[in-house]
């Protein structure tokens, strides 16, 4: 008889094949891994998280194994509460304190798995960081490239100088 | 966390950097903007602008931009705080474009002292927004004519009414009262329910008609359930196609009076769905209007802190009959809970509140 729900654990494998065995219930933190198992039943085989390397998929899993007594939050939550607090609480922060490159990785991670509390935990790292800076300190931070003309960044200053911060 | 070569911000999928500008205020966005050219093309993304807090924004006439009105027409929920930099001109220019969402939900506005006028245009002409649900107006001088066309325009939609330190007729208790007391499902003309407010309502204006059809299929299928049991069916009726409040805040109200709000109490129709009463720093307030548990059915949090007229002993009286179905806050002391407290305590509850009041001081 078909038992759903029984198999303890399932094996995930990184893009450059290393195979990490989870808790299933740590796995199911990822949206995209608690569907396909929902809709293959019994899953023996590793399951290739094909985005993913071996460091950034233990760092995941490294918070979904925190996280895992969370409350699931409910979909459709309000996206009143989702706003309001750019609060990170210090576990998370501490997670978080890594170089960039792995920062925008996991967040990556997070966005592909679909693990919506560690995307959001990443977004709000990364716009924290931005808070409170230039428009010169942000390049410099993200590495962005100014690809403006001056005349084209004098218009877009004009336009948005009401939103200038007093 | 360090600059690294090969991390690019612009780099990130475009879903994922509206998600991290979705946690930035407007002027974060606008320094975003700068940088270049993608990232100034998504953090002009309307979406973003769902909620959009302008209190620390300098609008004038010379800076308001045109891509605002853009903004405005998605605009979810408003809200300005001491709007000191905004001149009178750009806030009625505001106004003017929110007039057309069709997604407002939401009005928070603080200190907004010098559009009254606009204001009190702005919620007569902003018809047809059935999704309002929340309306704060903190010392913003509205005048009761004003708050009189609001809630006859959405009133059964609301389900947070804040007019701190606004001023409060009875008219507008009583219209709380009237909205919450239409039959449901009635075609009935609005001249034939007793009404204060016909000398406010121009008659060409079909108010009632227009607006008690969408609301009355709405609250159809929002039904609360928890009421469904515990109402009898005629104040069912009349509650779900008219009244949906559930917070009310008319904390430091001026021009209030005992008479206004003892009628609002005494209306079952008009509380049943109340979880949240603030009445801070009003003198005019009697316990005896919660001494009775089933007329608020839903009650939850009552705040009397600061109100002169209560005495330690009508708190006692409200606690042993709410229990702790209520959460009460009150400063209210009298020689006995003086006795307790002793001039530091009073002192303390004084000082916590700015508020003297004569109750403080037994001698």
């Amino acid at each position: 008889m078909a038992t759903p729900s029984t198999q303890a654990t399932v094996k995930l494998q990184s893009n450059d094949n290393v195979v990490i065995e989870v808790e299933r219930a740590i796995a199911e933190r990822s949206v995209l891994i608690k569907n396909m198992l929902e809709d293959c039943g019994e899953v023996t085989d590793a399951i290739p998280i094909s985005n993913v390397n071996e460091s950034i998929l233990r760092k995941v899993i490294e918070w979904c194994e925190h996280h895992k007594n969370d409350p699931v939050a409910a979909e459709n939550e309000n996206d009143d509460s989702r706003k309001k607090t750019t609060d990170i609480d210090e576990w998370d922060q501490k997670f978080m304190n890594v170089d960039q490159e792995m920062l925008f990785e996991i967040i990556l991670a997070a966005n592909f798995l679909d693990i919506k509390p560690l995307l959001d935990t990443g977004c709000k790292t990364v716009a924290n960081m931005i808070k409170g800076k230039s428009p010169e300190e942000i390049r410099k931070l993200f590495n962005i490239q100014n690809d403006f003309t001056p005349e084209e960044e004098e218009q877009i200053r004009r336009e948005n100088e009401w939103a200038e911060d007093r | 966390m360090s600059p690294s070569s090969k991390a690019k911000l612009d780099d990130l999928p475009s879903e994922v950097l509206l998600r991290i500008f979705s946690f930035l205020s407007i002027h974060s966005l606008h320094s975003v903007s700068l940088t270049n050219s993608t990232l100034n093309h998504l953090a002009r993304f309307p979406q973003l602008y769902s909620t959009l807090d302008i209190s620390r924004c300098t609008l004038t006439k010379a800076t308001l931009p045109l891509s605002m009105t853009r903004s405005l027409v998605l605009c979810k929920r408003f809200v300005v705080k001491s709007p000191d930099s905004i001149s009178r001109w750009a806030f009625a220019s505001i106004l003017d474009c929110l007039k057309h969402s069709t997604v407002l939900e939401s009005i928070r506005l603080t200190g907004v002292t010098h559009s009254a006028e606009e204001l009190g245009e702005f919620f007569e002409q902003c018809r047809g927004k059935e999704g309002l649900k929340e309306v704060v107006l903190s010392r913003c001088s509205v005048p009761s004519e004003a708050i009189l066309k609001l809630l006859s325009n959405h009133g059964g939609g609301l389900s947070k009414l804040s007019l701190k330190f606004s001023e409060v007729e009875d008219v507008v208790l009583d219209k709380i009262i009237e909205m919450s007391t239409y039959p449901a499902l009635s075609t009935e003309s609005p001249s034939t329910s007793p009404t204060s407010l016909k000398t406010t309502r121009s008659s060409s204006c079909p108010s009632t008609s227009t607006v008690s059809g969408p609301l009355t299929a709405k609250s159809a299928s929002e039904g609360d359930e928890p009421e469904e049991r515990e109402l009898p069916r005629p104040f069912l009726d009349r509650a779900r196609g008219r009244n949906n409040l559930r917070e009310l805040c008319l904390a430091g109200c001026f021009n209030i009076t005992e008479d206004g709000l003892s009628r609002l109490f005494a209306s079952r129709p008009a509380v049943c769905n109340i979880q949240k009463i603030d009445l801070r720093w009003n003198d005019e307030i009697s316990t005896s209007w919660f001494r009775n548990p089933d007329m608020f059915p839903n009650l939850r949090e009552l705040d009397l802190r600061g109100c002169g007229g209560i005495t330690g002993q009508d708190v006692r009286d409200l606690r042993r009959q709410w229990g702790s179905r209520l959460l009460l806050r009150e400063t209210a002391l009298d020689d006995e809970s003086f006795l307790k407290a002793g001039w530091k305590g009073c002192f303390d509850a004084c000082e916590s509140n700015k508020w003297t009041s004569t109750r403080l001081c037994p001698v």
